[in-house]
């Protein structure tokens, strides 16, 4: 009886799952960068404003 | 009495303004997902090199959408040269950098396909090696406008690299035709065996989805961080 499993059948191993699990983690790590970068920026534009604020009164 | 909204107010008016990348971005996912396991579950091995063919709904995606991406720069880049508007600036920028991000994927994921099949994870092949020129061409692209502090001389300067580092993807091609190389010809629904072209086609939709998503959300963050320099300008002028 053949001992490849489930994986081995749908042929999710070695190499073809190296480039899979790669692909997905650059598209989930890039995803996450993103919202991120989004977040630091909104904080930073808020920081300036406050500031700006702050020297006007 | 007017309720005031905890959230400070940058923050909440781009949140309102890119709301519809969080749909793009979770139907890019699930679309993503669901072509990969498709393609996984029905394509039978490839007589030459069995499963590892699988390979090619990730590879060909990536290098398609990252050329898309590629093309997107080299459009808005133009543009920008004739109208200066900052808005396609930022679009060329966000463009570059996830074109530089899918073509280092492509180089890895390619090289990860090229071991099991040439023997080698690189050669100096010429897709290979004008693929690799493309990388580093945008990755200077990028380092430009990270090192380079004055708005305008960075749009404009950006802008001549994008619009000929974008005339290095025929190159990379047509490298497959003109020289004589190790890598196949270039691969389409219509080169590729029957039973491969659905699973391949909902594969590249759906990364050119995502590639909607990364594109918005890169601009989001462009904008706001553009924001958040003219504030820091006017605030150095006063």
């Amino acid at each position: 009886m053949s001992e490849v499993g489930f994986f081995g059948r749908i042929g999710l191993t070695g190499f073809v799952l190296a480039a899979y699990l790669v692909t997905w983690v650059v598209v989930i790590g890039y995803t996450l960068y993103l919202r991120a970068r989004v977040r630091r920026a909104a904080e930073a534009v808020e920081a300036e404003t406050a500031r700006m604020e702050r020297g006007r009164t | 009495m007017a309720i005031a909204s905890t959230e400070p107010a940058a923050r909440s008016a781009t949140r309102r303004r890119f709301a519809w990348l969080n749909w793009v971005g979770g139907i890019g996912f699930a679309a993503f997902l669901a072509s990969q396991i498709f393609g996984i579950a029905t394509s039978p091995p490839e007589i030459g090199m069995g499963h590892l063919q699988k390979i090619m709904y990730v590879h060909l995606p990536v290098v398609w959408n990252g050329f898309i991406a590629i093309f997107i720069v080299l459009v808005m880049s133009t543009v920008y040269l004739f109208t200066r508007r900052e808005k396609h600036d930022l679009l060329a920028a966000s463009a570059a950098e996830i074109g530089t991000v899918l073509i280092g994927l492509t180089l890895v994921v390619g090289s990860i396909w090229a071991k099991p099949t040439w023997g080698v994870w690189w050669t100096w092949d010429p897709r290979l090696t004008s693929t690799a020129v493309l990388f580093v061409i945008f990755v200077g692209y990028l380092a430009l406008r990270a090192f380079t502090e004055d708005i305008d001389r960075r749009a404009r300067w950006s802008a001549a690299v994008g619009i000929l580092g974008a005339l290095n993807v025929p190159i990379v091609y047509m490298s497959v035709r003109w020289w004589r190389t190790i890598h196949q010809v270039q691969s389409s629904p219509s080169t590729v065996d029957p039973s491969y072209v659905l699973s391949l086609r909902a594969n590249a939709i759906a990364f050119l989805i995502l590639l909607i998503y990364f594109i918005g959300r890169r601009y989001q963050a462009a904008v706001l961080e553009r924001e958040r320099e003219r504030l820091a300008e006017e605030a150095a002028l006063r």
